[in-house]
């Protein structure tokens, strides 16, 4: 209940998700880039799956010969051939 | 760029990395601040990359998530001194060339002027050498502030200067006074109008004094046309005084003129015979290496030089000059002009005579020019009617 009316309260008030629910944001850039922001950690890294864990969920990357450019903290940037993309 | 820069300075390490949980290790690099990029995933092995000081810190993480860690591959500035450090002419020389640049960046190497129009650059670079200002200059030697005061006060029509230095660059901006920045006074001391060539007049309007002829009288060069002597009569027509006026007036007379101009029947003629040569130049300071394939005695060539200065980083100018020289061979003889040429020159001759006489304010009427030859010479004789201003101020004798 108390989720729900917070979520209820950014989206009528327009404030954005990533700041106050904690929400991850995805920038690709065509199949072969992601860019993952507002990560937590990472649970699980292999060349054909990368699972990262976000504040509320999962989020599963599926794909081949991926690689992590860099990451810090805050982001992290995969390259590769992204497949699908599956929240868990 | 500039962050693997930075990292081939601090130098980078790529690592292996197998064991239990390698995620664990990314996690706790991660929280920790270590910077970790080129991640990849290779038949069970993760390889990364790191800069060296981060390397000597994650042995306690490699620990805790059960991991062994491998070097793969070492770059950078750190292992390039380890590598050659018993090279010490090679670090000597190094430290030369920087030591070099040093000395190099405390002098003034190029001086760029903007926004001249009426003083040309050699005028200024003039006038900046006559204050001790040059290439070559000690950058703690130029005083921007007198500099732009002495520019200021050196041309009148400059009214705005900035000087400044940029690197090893003098940058000199300046505005000039659009408009004439005085206008000449006119005597006001009593004067005469006197014809300053013959002619007819065919117009007049005097504003100030007494004319002395009238429209269609002809005049002489030097006749009195308008007096500053202004009689004043009583009511008996008697002169009972003389007032001396600047006399003041529009004359235009009409005229005609000859002239006669002369030029020789042959003249000197270059021409290219189409061989060429190339070669370049350097110059480091007043030291000047020309390479171009030497010539034959006897022959002329016409050379010129294509300048450019060395330059790092913009405005970081070194005492360096290049460029290329190309030389073309031109043989030079005497002929005569054809009619067709003689004709033209003569034109010339005339048009030029002609666009002289209008920029006086003549309006040419009537014009003919006839070219004479003899053995030697060319006689270009021109004659012209026009119309134009006539008169010339005179003062008066005795004032």
């Amino acid at each position: 209940m108390l989720k729900s009316s917070k979520e209820l309260l950014v989206t009528s008030l327009k404030f954005p998700g990533d700041v106050l629910l904690g929400e991850m944001l995805l920038s690709f850039s065509g199949r072969g880039s992601l860019l993952v922001e507002n990560y937590r950690t990472i649970v699980l890294y292999s060349d054909t799956l990368i699972k990262l864990q976000g504040k509320n969920y999962c989020l599963l990357i599926h794909g081949t010969r991926l690689s992590i450019e860099y990451y810090n903290q805050e982001e992290m940037k995969i390259a590769g051939q992204i497949q699908s993309v599956e929240f868990k | 760029m500039i962050l693997k820069l930075i990292h081939w300075l601090q130098g980078i390490v790529q690592l292996e990395i197998k064991g239990f949980s390698p995620e664990r290790f990314f996690n706790l690099c991660s929280l920790n601040g270590i910077e970790i990029w080129d991640l990849i995933y290779e038949n069970g092995r993760c390889r990364l990359s790191m800069i060296l000081p981060d390397f000597w810190k994650i042995r306690a993480f490699a620990r805790k998530s059960g991991v062994r860690v491998k070097v793969a591959g070492r770059q950078g500035l750190p292992f390039f001194v380890q590598r050659n450090r018993k090279r010490k002419l090679y670090f000597l020389g190094t430290a030369s060339f920087f030591a070099l640049l040093y000395g190099l960046s405390l002098f003034i190497w190029d001086i760029s002027f903007s926004g001249n129009y009426r003083y040309t650059e050699d005028t200024l670079g003039a006038f900046l050498e006559e204050r001790g200002i040059a290439c070559g200059v000690k950058k703690n030697q130029v005083d921007c502030e007198e500099l732009e005061a002495a520019l200021r006060s050196g041309f009148p029509e400059i009214t705005w200067v900035s000087a400044r230095v940029s690197g090893t660059r003098l940058y000199i901006q300046i505005k000039e006074n659009e408009v004439l920045s005085k206008i000449e006074e006119q005597a006001r001391q009593p004067c005469n109008i006197v014809a300053d060539f013959s002619g007819t007049i065919t117009e007049m309007i005097v504003r100030s004094g007494v004319p002395m002829v009238s429209v269609g009288d002809t005049v002489e060069e030097g006749q009195l046309l308008v007096s500053g002597f202004v009689p004043v009569t009583n009511d008996a027509d008697e002169v009972v005084k003389t007032n001396l006026v600047q006399a003041d007036a529009d004359i235009t007379a009409r005229s005609s003129g000859s002239y006669c101009q002369s030029f020789p029947l042959l003249h000197s003629v270059t021409v290219d015979t189409g061989n060429e040569r190339a070669g370049f130049f350097i110059r480091i300071g007043p030291f000047l290496a020309r390479f171009l394939l030497p010539s034959r005695e006897g022959c002329t060539w016409r050379t010129s030089f294509q300048e450019h200065q060395l330059s790092l980083f913009g405005d970081f100018c070194l005492p360096v000059w290049w460029g290329r020289i190309r030389s073309s061979q031109c043989i030079s003889y005497e002929r005569s002009y054809t009619e067709r040429e003689l004709e033209e020159k003569a034109q010339a001759i005339h048009q030029t005579y002609l666009k002289n006489l209008s920029e006086k304010g003549v309006h040419i009427i009537e014009n003919n020019v006839k070219i004479l030859k003899d053995a030697s010479l060319c006689h270009v004789e021109g004659n012209f009617v026009g119309e134009g201003p006539v008169g010339r101020a005179e003062a008066i004798a005795g004032e």
